[in-house]
């Protein structure tokens, strides 16, 4: 597995918790014990998503080529959310680390 | 009920799924174990289990055709399959006009000896098939009904999205630690919506690759005028039974065609001066496939395909050579349409060497089989505590057949592979070849699974479903573990020496093997314990 | 068992759905090979598109047909699809053929 890919795959976690970060139950979720208020806007949290995620989609295709670089990102990109939606039940408090 | 969209959705989700979702969870199981069919058969077939060092450069002319020679010098066709990362031998078949590949040669590419052949389906005998036909070959009627639950599934992904009333607000969420119903709804939602685009696209393009099963008379328009023979009856003087109008649209679609042999004898040329020069076309190395139609005769001819390793679409290119004289008589190239029919062909039968997205598409299936497995769960979950004790009888039966798809298959298939390390080589067992043996373990233990579920889960016992699970979830964890040790003491090859040595396929197959045996072992102990507490409660 | 009787008819009345959807299909898989093929297409070109797009249509034939509540409007706007499609290919038929069995 080339470094790209890795890159890429780290990316779109990152994308996939912004994206959760975005929504304010998640958020509550995320910052159960220490409360406060978004930082930023959802909005600014979609857009560095979805940066995120193009970015992830541009290094993927530029590594592996259109055909396979497509059909790796549409897996890991499913296999983020899963990640994602466990990281949420499982250690929430990781993703605070996003919020700085 | 209202009659709106969501209603009917969700009625046509819930019946659907009812309908297919144990026929879908067989499909999306052997699919998923065919993505390492290849490794699969390196574990199964321990003779094949060879390192490629790629150093020998195998002569056709000089070591194999010889071969081929003396052994069917009157075949309707030679085939040479060369050695491959996943494949490791040199596959050699002959045979008659109708079972062209009917018999095989198995040689070691760097030493050219005969590799005992291991008399069993292996992976890609059964399990493959398995998966898209159901080994229900007559008149396709297996494929059919694949088919019909693929298209079943389509509509379960559509019908799922439109139902899920909260899909963009629970898109991550997943309550593993409230009620079983809450937990396993949100299994199903996310492991449905994060993967519903390869969803779709796995299952599209298996409806696709068969889309002359399925819609057989798709060229009729505008083959029949040309090729009228379509209308009055089999054209008997052709082999196989096809008509002229499918014939010729096979021939410029596929490239599918056969040449008569002049049945007079002729010469053989070099083909590997013809492999050389059809790799300047394709690059080195490219020929995988070789193909001497009617061998010795005065209209022979050579067929060479490339092999599709770095590109997602399913090369289906050759060039072809009179066998006399080694000059190029037929180059066919697939027309743009269908080359991106090879292209979604491609995507489904993974041909290509991507080890990363081959681990994904095996992950991503399993995950599937997760999905159909929970929403089987969430029906029985929902009738199990709004129906009455007499009204349960459906429940019941329902709850035996998941169990004996979901564990019993799970269980089946370990079966199949225990039977291929211990049954005896070259045994018949009644008559039966050992080959076939296999797969009647694989019935039997997955026929055992199905009474053991009737008989645990028509008890009048509270929950006693759940004793059923946690029995199979332990026997399969032992199998599990069984079939390592087995592997072990009958080749020798324990995971320290397949890692090492090494050899990959079989130290994955292993590995997966272990990690099945603990997710088992896992949910089988949480299971029992939910019993135990359950009873005292009780 | 009036229950029962309303159990078989919706079994029947989904099944024949689901054959009167594939039926239709299949007249335009037809109409679409002889469209692709009158658009330029090479003939090994046109039905692979049509058998191809044949998946989509049929997918979402179904759909609509689950979705429908009315079952009048459900055998109508199915026989009319059905209708529509083979008048069409026949009309197409007409116009290629003397290209099929011509020179092209």
């Amino acid at each position: 597995m080339s470094s790209n890919i890795i890159i890429a795959v780290v990316l779109l976690q990152l994308a996939q918790g912004y994206y959760a970060l975005a929504m304010r139950h998640y958020w509550q979720q995320v910052m159960h014990d220490s409360g406060g208020s978004m930082p930023h806007t959802p909005r600014t949290y979609r857009s560095v998503a979805t940066l995120l995620l193009g970015l992830s989609c541009c290094m993927m295709i530029a590594s592996e080529g259109p055909a396979m670089g497509s059909l790796l990102w549409i897996l890991a990109a499913g296999g983020s959310i899963i990640s994602t939606g466990y990281l949420l039940t499982r250690r929430p408090g990781w993703l605070r680390l996003l919020c700085r | 009920m209202k009659n709106t969209l969501r209603s009917r959705m969700s009625l046509l989700h819930t019946w659907a799924g009812v309908l297919f979702s144990a026929l879908l969870f067989v499909i999306f199981w052997a699919g998923s174990l065919s993505v390492f069919d290849k490794e699969m058969d390196r574990w199964m077939m321990p003779a094949t289990r060879l390192s490629l060092t790629g150093d020998a450069k195998v002569s056709i002319d000089k070591q194999l055709v010889p071969i081929l020679q003396s052994k069917a010098p009157h075949a309707a066709a030679w085939t040479i399959i060369l050695p491959s990362e996943r494949v490791p031998y040199i596959a050699l078949n002959y045979g008659s006009e109708e079972a062209r590949k009917g018999q095989r040669i198995w040689l070691n590419p760097d030493t050219l000896q005969e590799i005992t052949p291991a008399d069993s389906k292996g992976a890609s005998g059964f399990i493959y098939p398995l998966h898209h036909n159901l080994t229900l070959r007559f008149n396709h009627i297996g494929t059919w009904i694949v088919g019909i639950a693929s298209t079943g599934m389509l509509c379960l992904l559509i019908s799922g999205i439109i139902i899920h009333r909260k899909i963009f607000t629970d898109f991550f969420t997943l309550r593993l630690f409230r009620s079983f119903g809450r937990s396993n709804l949100d299994i199903h939602n996310l492991t449905g919506v994060a993967l519903t685009p390869f969803y779709i696209l796995i299952t599209l393009s298996g409806l696709i690759i068969a889309f002359s099963t399925y819609f057989p008379n798709a060229h009729l328009p505008l083959y029949a005028i040309t090729s009228p023979g379509h209308v009055l009856k089999k054209d008997h003087a052709r082999p196989h039974g096809v008509l002229p109008a499918e014939r010729q649209f096979l021939k410029e679609a596929l490239g599918r065609e056969r040449h008569k042999p002049a049945k007079s004898s002729g010469q053989l040329a070099s083909i590997d001066q013809m492999i050389a020069d059809a790799e300047q076309a394709w690059g080195p190395g490219a020929v995988y496939f070789v193909r001497i139609n009617h061998p010795n005769d005065a209209k022979s001819n050579v067929m060479l395909r490339r092999h599709s390793h770095a590109t997602v679409s399913k090369h289906i290119d050759y060039k072809r050579y009179r066998a006399t004289d080694g000059n190029p008589f037929n180059t066919f190239e697939a027309p743009a349409v269908v080359k991106a029919w090879n292209f979604i062909a491609g995507m489904h039968y993974l041909q290509f060497k991507h080890w990363t997205l081959r681990w994904l598409y095996f992950l991503a299936g399993l995950t599937g089989c997760a999905m159909i497995a929970t929403g089987l769960f969430f029906w029985l979950n929902a009738r199990r505590s709004k129906a009455a004790r007499s009204e349960q009888k459906h429940v019941v039966w329902m709850d035996a057949i998941t169990i004996a798809t979901v564990s019993g298959l799970m269980a089946a298939t370990l079966g199949f592979m225990l039977a291929n390390q211990w049954l005896p080589a070259q045994a018949r067992i009644m008559g039966i070849a050992r080959d076939q043996c296999e797969v009647y373990v694989f019935y039997l233990v997955w026929m055992t699974s199905l009474l053991h579920a009737i008989s645990l889960t028509t008890q009048r016992q509270d929950k006693a479903y759940l004793h059923a699970w946690w029995q199979q979830l332990a026997v399969i964890s032992g199998l599990c573990i069984a079939a390592v040790l087995s592997n072990w003491s009958n080749t020798g090859h324990h995971l320290y020496v397949t890692l090492t040595r090494p050899l990959p396929a079989v130290a994955g197959v292993d590995m997966v093997l272990m990690v099945g045996a603990w997710m088992a072992w896992h949910a089988s102990r949480r299971l029992r314990a939910h019993c135990r507490l359950h009873r005292q409660q009780g | 068992m009036s229950a029962r009787i309303q159990t078989f008819k919706t079994i029947l009345s989904s099944l024949a759905l689901c054959v009167a959807c594939y039926w239709t299909t299949e007249q335009w898989i037809a109409l679409t090979s002889c469209l692709a093929y009158l658009a330029g297409l090479s003939r090994a070109n046109a039905v692979m598109l049509a058998a191809m797009l044949g998946f989509v249509y049929l997918w979402l034939l179904l759909l609509w047909a689950f979705a429908e509540h009315r079952v009048r409007r459900q055998c109508m706007t199915l026989a009319g699809l059905w209708l529509l499609a083979t008048g069409l290919t026949w009309a197409a038929t007409l116009m290629i053929t003397p290209a099929l069995t011509g020179s092209r």
